[in-house]
């Protein structure tokens, strides 16, 4: 992959039950907004590729990444924990220590949680490791990953309210966008990712984001 | 892409609720709860739609111009 787009993409590892949707969208519109390109690991379900190797290429391929284990809880018993979170939070800890080629030291990984304490307990290697909560509210997720985007080096960014604003007069657009092609209101707030991607590109390609109005 | 300068929205921001117009430069005032926003918005029903979001960002209820 060329070199810019390695400097300017973000490996997103979260969870993927419903719940955390209009978490993880309030993630890629700020990171859209702020100029990023966001990766996850379900854009390319489609493909027949084996779920690891598409992992380990979304390592290789973005300079940032962003762990937000806001979920280490089960919610019912006998529930099993799912381990995909920290083993791709491994790889890419391994990935910035241990790859023969040296650029991948300049990784950045922003590790996030929902309550405070929680993920020490959970994962208590991770002692002593900055880890960032945003008390599981799409508000402060936005302001801790702009700022976090500003102290890695993205400086020219507008400030967290702006973005706030922004990410929700962009979901009033989304509303009235689906509502007119007559979507329910249930089928918006249940969009695909695939979909909700598209819209947003839509989106941004006609707003001016990061720049203060 | 939808008209975005006759909308007005009724916006979560730390520990209160803000009312913000379409196209403004910053939210126009902070209100303690949600229902003290929405009294201060009805006073606007005739000119403006309303956007009332969830404490996530996305919309609760959408109510056109003169409809609430």
């Amino acid at each position: 992959m060329p070199e810019d787009k390695f400097h300017q993409s973000v490996f997103i590892n979260c969870p993927y039950d419903p719940g955390y949707r209009h978490s993880l969208w309030a993630l890629v519109f700020t990171l859209r907004y702020c100029g990023l390109t966001p990766r996850i690991a379900s854009e390319r379900l489609e493909t027949a590729e084996v779920r690891l190797e598409r992992i380990i290429d979304l390592i290789l391929e973005t300079k940032y990444s962003i762990h937000d284990f806001s979920r280490v809880k089960s919610r019912e018993p006998n529930e099993y924990f799912r381990f995909n979170m920290p083993l791709e939070l491994g790889l890419d800890l391994g990935c910035k220590n241990y790859h023969h080629d040296l650029k991948y030291r300049q990784k950045h990984l922003l590790i996030m949680e929902g309550e405070r304490g929680s993920l020490s307990r959970a994962m208590s290697d991770l002692s002593g490791v900055d880890v960032l909560c945003h008390e599981n509210e799409s508000e402060r997720l936005v302001e801790m990953l702009r700022n976090w985007l500003f102290n890695v080096g993205f400086s020219d960014l507008a400030g967290p309210n702006h973005i706030w604003d922004e990410f929700n007069i962009f979901n009033a657009d989304l509303y009235q966008h689906f509502k007119k092609k007559g979507f329910r209101t249930t089928q918006i707030t249940n969009l695909s990712f695939k979909e909700f991607s598209h819209y947003l590109d839509l989106w941004i390609s006609k707003r001016q984001p990061g720049v203060n109005q | 892409m939808p008209d975005q300068h006759n909308r007005i929205h009724i916006i979560k921001r730390d520990d209160g609720w803000v009312l913000r117009k379409d196209g403004a430069t910053k939210a126009s005032k902070k209100f303690p709860t949600k229902q003290d926003a929405l009294e201060s918005a009805y006073d606007l029903r005739s000119s403006y739609d309303l956007v009332v979001h969830s404490p996530d960002g996305t919309v609760e209820n959408y109510w056109e111009k003169g409809q609430y």
